[in-house]
């Protein structure tokens, strides 16, 4: 009799424990479908790069599950686009634009520039675009080669500035389509890419593979659902009917 | 899971704009002097879930951050000013612009207002007005009695009058051009006004430096490519479709856990 009791107790606290495990594990496959949704949600907007969210089910023992997940952001390019617009730049390679709003450096591979009314290139919605001698004013028609110098009626003005940081990206989104880098990152020169004027890079949200994964991470919530079920129908039988004997 | 579906409602709305955009670009496929617009999208701001160097369960600091984002909005519609088809009409009236500039349009209530549609027509008075009756600045009016008119390439416009042999020069067309065109306020009737994005206007002579010519006889057509829109609604469609799914999957998830107990 003591025995048998040692054993229920035993048997549902491993059973509370799995319920509570599970239910850890649903949350994060949420979060997984959320950044899946604002993944699909930006499919259209330039220069976005894709998050992924990884989960780590088990740990090195392998026996219990961790609700601990983890994001990347996967700077893969994006397809470039042709607009034929003489200030949408697209980068293709390694290399962000940077981007400067009240003194504080942003970076960027949206490439939707215009001239503001004092003749600046500034990103839409957002700050300067930054040259290597600092904001660049153009007064004409503008010609950028693949090296990123800026000619301005055939005269070279500046070079648009390019920075790169050793992988992986020490930077975390900012929204707008803009990167900030982490505290203790240096900022480095690129110099493996090419810029391209009358391109804009492209999304690099891949539609058929967000598709695939929402699907896969619903139908793995589902059945994370029917085991934290049957798990309560087992602590409902030990609570109410082993418990009456 | 109120999130999804916030997060994939503003891809709708933002893809529904986007057709929006496209389908008044394909009404004007045939606006004389009509430029395309098109819509730019930004991320929206990302909510940190659980910000890096926080302590994971197993003692260890977490080295990423988990930010999840919010969807997605559109920041701006600009227009391309790039060059529309000069095609041949034969009427005398009609002008193009072939480079970049606008005529300017003076308004009932006496501000000015710039256009690329160059299908003048005559008021009752002689004068130059566009089809919609507002002249065009500087003034040009047309003496009784003229033959014919002809505007050179400069803008110089001369009038031929019956009875008088040598042509006499009744005026000239002045254009203006902007550092940021796409930043110009669209009027509607192919009117653009300017505004503190699109700065001060400068104005020139057409065919001097930055300016365009003027071609009688012509008019510049739309510049909407048909074939590009096509693909651009195929592409927004697709995106709205899949924004509708991630509502739905939300919607599934959201019954599962409702199933719970």
């Amino acid at each position: 009799m003591v025995c048998l009791r040692k054993y229920q107790i035993k048997a549902e606290g491993a059973v509370i424990r799995d319920i509570q495990n599970l239910s850890k594990e649903m949350i994060s496959r949420i979060i997984k479908q959320e950044v899946i949704a604002n993944n699909l949600a930006n499919i259209n907007t330039a220069g976005f790069k894709k998050d992924r969210v990884f989960q780590k089910e088990l740990d090195s023992a392998g026996n219990r599950i961790k609700e601990d997940v983890n994001e990347v952001t996967v700077f893969q390019q994006g397809a470039l686009r042709d607009t034929g617009n003489p200030l949408d730049l697209a980068i293709s390679g390694d290399g962000f634009f940077t981007i400067d709003i009240d003194g504080k450096q942003y970076y960027t591979r949206d490439g939707h520039f215009y001239i503001d009314s004092t003749g600046f290139l500034r990103l839409t919605n957002s700050g300067l675009v930054m040259g290597e001698n600092g904001p660049i004013q153009i007064n004409g028609e503008v010609e950028i080669d693949k090296n990123g110098r800026v000619a301005v009626k055939g005269e070279e003005i500046d070079r648009i500035k390019i920075s790169t940081f050793t992988q992986p990206y020490p930077l975390k989104k900012h929204g707008n389509t803009l990167f900030e880098a982490l505290d203790n990152a240096e900022e480095l020169p690129a110099d493996n890419y090419s810029v391209l004027q009358g391109y804009v890079e492209e999304s690099n949200v891949n539609p058929v593979e967000e598709m695939v994964r929402m699907m896969t991470t619903l139908r793995y919530f589902e059945a994370d659902q029917r085991v934290l079920k049957t798990h309560d129908e087992l602590l409902d039988k030990a609570a109410n009917q082993i418990g009456r004997v | 899971m109120n999130r999804i579906m916030q997060t994939a409602a503003s891809g709708m709305a933002a893809q529904q704009l986007n057709v929006d955009n496209i389908s008044n670009n394909l009404a004007n496929v045939n606006t004389p002097g009509y430029k395309k617009s098109r819509i730019e999208f930004q991320d929206l701001l990302y909510q940190s879930v659980r910000p890096a160097g926080s302590e994971t369960d197993q003692g260890t600091k977490t080295p990423t951050e988990l930010q999840i984002g919010c969807g997605t909005r559109p920041v701006a519609t600009s227009k391309m000013f790039s060059q529309g088809d000069i095609i041949e009409t034969g009427n005398p009236l009609d002008v193009a612009i072939n480079g970049d500039g606008f005529f300017q349009v003076l308004m009932p209530d006496g501000t000015t207002a710039y256009t690329r549609d160059g299908s003048f027509k005559l008021s009752d008075d002689g004068r130059l007005v566009t089809s919609d009756g507002y002249e065009v600045t500087p003034e040009i009016t047309l003496p009784l009695d003229t033959t014919s008119v002809n505007i050179s390439r400069d803008g110089r416009v001369t009038a031929f009058v019956a009875g008088v042999e040598n042509p006499e020069e009744i005026g000239q067309i002045e254009l203006v051009k902007f550092i940021n065109p796409a930043g110009m306020k669209n009027l509607g009737h192919n009117l653009y006004q300017a505004t503190p994005s699109s700065g001060e206007p400068s104005f020139g002579q057409p065919g001097t430096e930055g300016f365009g010519t003027i071609e009688q006889f012509y008019l510049e057509s739309s510049n909407v490519d048909v074939v590009e829109e096509m693909v651009n609604m195929i592409v927004a469609q697709r995106a709205y479709e899949i924004n509708s799914k991630a509502i739905k999957t939300a919607d599934e998830m959201m019954q599962l856990v409702n199933r719970l107990k």
